[in-house]
């Protein structure tokens, strides 16, 4: 169909009418709806660390129910040596950007390089501790973060109250191939860690790794059966555990000392 | 459109070409970006086919709505804030409401902006149709387009993950016996090769004059 042109101004002011009722609409839409994606964003965080926690949820969790169950978990930040910090803030900590600048000091470190004074008061650890029926801590999880073979593997890892058997693990966040990598958020490659041990019988540290598929050994308390085919997401997510269950250490250290 | 009944034939014509004759997938091979991210599974198939039928229908109405008033000159562009618009508000909403399924569809909602089905659909019919003309087409190429994706999606999934919807229906005695999942299916170009015999089915069923 061909148009009649319009004057220059026609246009300006048509186009200019459009943006505005254009923003107007995205404008309210996105401030309509934001409690609502806020609250699903921090319930699917919620969820996620249940889930670290190996919390039975059921198979399809609802929003009361994970609040519910979220309330048995609290919360503290460390800092490098151990040392809870007063009055920091966990929500703010766990922002996707944070975890990724202390990764890379995390990594710097465990390269060799010798971090500054600032950097090493910029690492704040945040740690979540599920509370027993009892009321003792009988958990806590860490988050962790790595390299996959697309991008960055975001999850969670906890270890039982012993902090050496690790109770669950769970990744929220990552970019790797579907059926290959990404078997990393299915249950069979989760269940795998439940029970292994962080340390050996005289208390060395020994991380968990991720070997080939079928050649991890049984009764290593040490290994377990990666995928086929995602090497690079295996060994990133045992280079990712061992990174933090180090850069954890000094708390962990403190907690089996019996100083909390 | 000279007729005013809703339901003539050429209006039915209209609703209909896309699933069959005239096929934005499969006949007119638009929207093979999507068709290949997104259907690894059933479920996410789905729910991008609606939010595709939601974008086609409501972009092909308000382009409709405003045809006349549409400089020539800035056409494309008008056009182009329409559909982007719309797909923003989809995202949001599935952000709202369908928080795990914007999680697994992730920025493949907002490539539906160029998503030529959708362009194509506006700049064909809806600069030149009326209103409800121009609904039934996004209607009819919009689910021409869903039916396509959700049968790759059912295809990839059992064939790759030996599910459907998620539910395992490859039985474990299967895998057993030496069946194993086939890996490909599960990346592009699985859907690649599945496209292509649907493709080949379809146009060995309705002969189309090679232009």
């Amino acid at each position: 169909m061909s148009k009649p042109e319009k004057s220059s101004i026609q246009v300006l002011l048509f186009t200019g009418i459009i943006l505005v009722i254009s923003s107007l609409l995205l404008s309210a839409a996105s401030e309509g709806l934001k409690s609502r994606k806020q609250a699903n964003v921090k319930l699917d965080k919620q969820r996620n660390i249940l889930k670290a926690f190996n919390v039975d949820l059921g198979a399809k969790p609802t929003a009361a129910g994970i609040t519910k169950a979220y309330t048995t978990i609290e919360s503290v930040v460390v800092d490098s040596t151990g040392t809870a910090i007063e009055g920091a803030d966990i929500t703010k900590l766990d922002l996707a950007k944070k975890l990724q600048n202390q990764y890379k000091l995390l990594l710097s470190e465990e390269k060799g390089t010798v971090l500054s004074e600032e950097e090493t008061a910029g690492i704040q650890l945040p740690v979540y501790q599920l509370r027993g029926d009892d009321g003792t801590i009988a958990a806590y999880a860490i988050p962790i973060v790595g390299d996959g073979l697309w991008g960055r593997i975001f999850g969670y890892v906890s270890l039982d109250s012993d902090l050496n058997t690790l109770r669950g693990i769970t990744f929220y966040s990552h970019k790797e191939t579907p059926g290959l990598g990404a078997e990393i958020t299915e249950p069979w490659f989760q269940q795998n860690f439940v029970g292994k041990a962080v340390r050996d019988i005289e208390g060395t540290f020994q991380s968990v790794k991720v070997m080939k598929p079928g050649m991890a050994d049984e009764d290593s308390l040490h290994e377990v059966d990666g995928i086929s085919g995602a090497t690079i997401t295996s060994d990133g997510v045992t280079d990712m555990l061992k990174l933090y269950l180090q850069a954890y250490g000094s708390y962990f250290e403190k907690i089996r000392k019996g100083d909390r | 459109m000279a007729s005013g009944e809703l339901f003539s034939d050429e209006n039915k014509k209209v609703f209909t070409d896309p699933f069959s004759d005239n096929n934005p997938i499969t006949i007119q091979v638009l929207g093979i970006c999507s068709a290949l991210a997104v259907t690894a599974k059933l479920q996410p198939s789905i729910v991008m086919g609606l939010a595709v039928i939601a974008v086609v229908c409501g972009s092909n109405i308000i382009v409709s709505l405003i045809r006349k008033l549409i400089p020539g000159q800035v056409r494309i562009i008008i056009e182009m804030i329409v559909v982007a618009t719309l797909v923003i508000l989809v995202d949001q909403l599935l952000k709202a409401f369908a928080y795990d399924m914007s999680l697994q569809l992730s920025v493949f909602v907002g490539l539906i902006i160029t998503n030529c089905i959708v362009l194509g659909r506006l700049e064909a019919f809806a600069m030149g149709n009326k209103v409800w003309p121009s609904l039934l087409d996004g209607l009819g190429n919009g689910l021409g387009y869903a039916f396509i994706i959700a049968l790759v999606g059912f295809a990839r999934e059992l064939l790759g993950s030996g599910s459907v919807m998620g539910v395992k229906v490859i039985p474990a005695e299967a895998y057993e016996l030496g069946y194993s999942n086939n890996g490909m299916m599960v990346l592009a170009p699985g859907a690649f090769i599945l496209l292509g015999l649907i493709i080949w089915v379809q146009r060995t069923l309705s002969p189309q004059e090679e232009s």
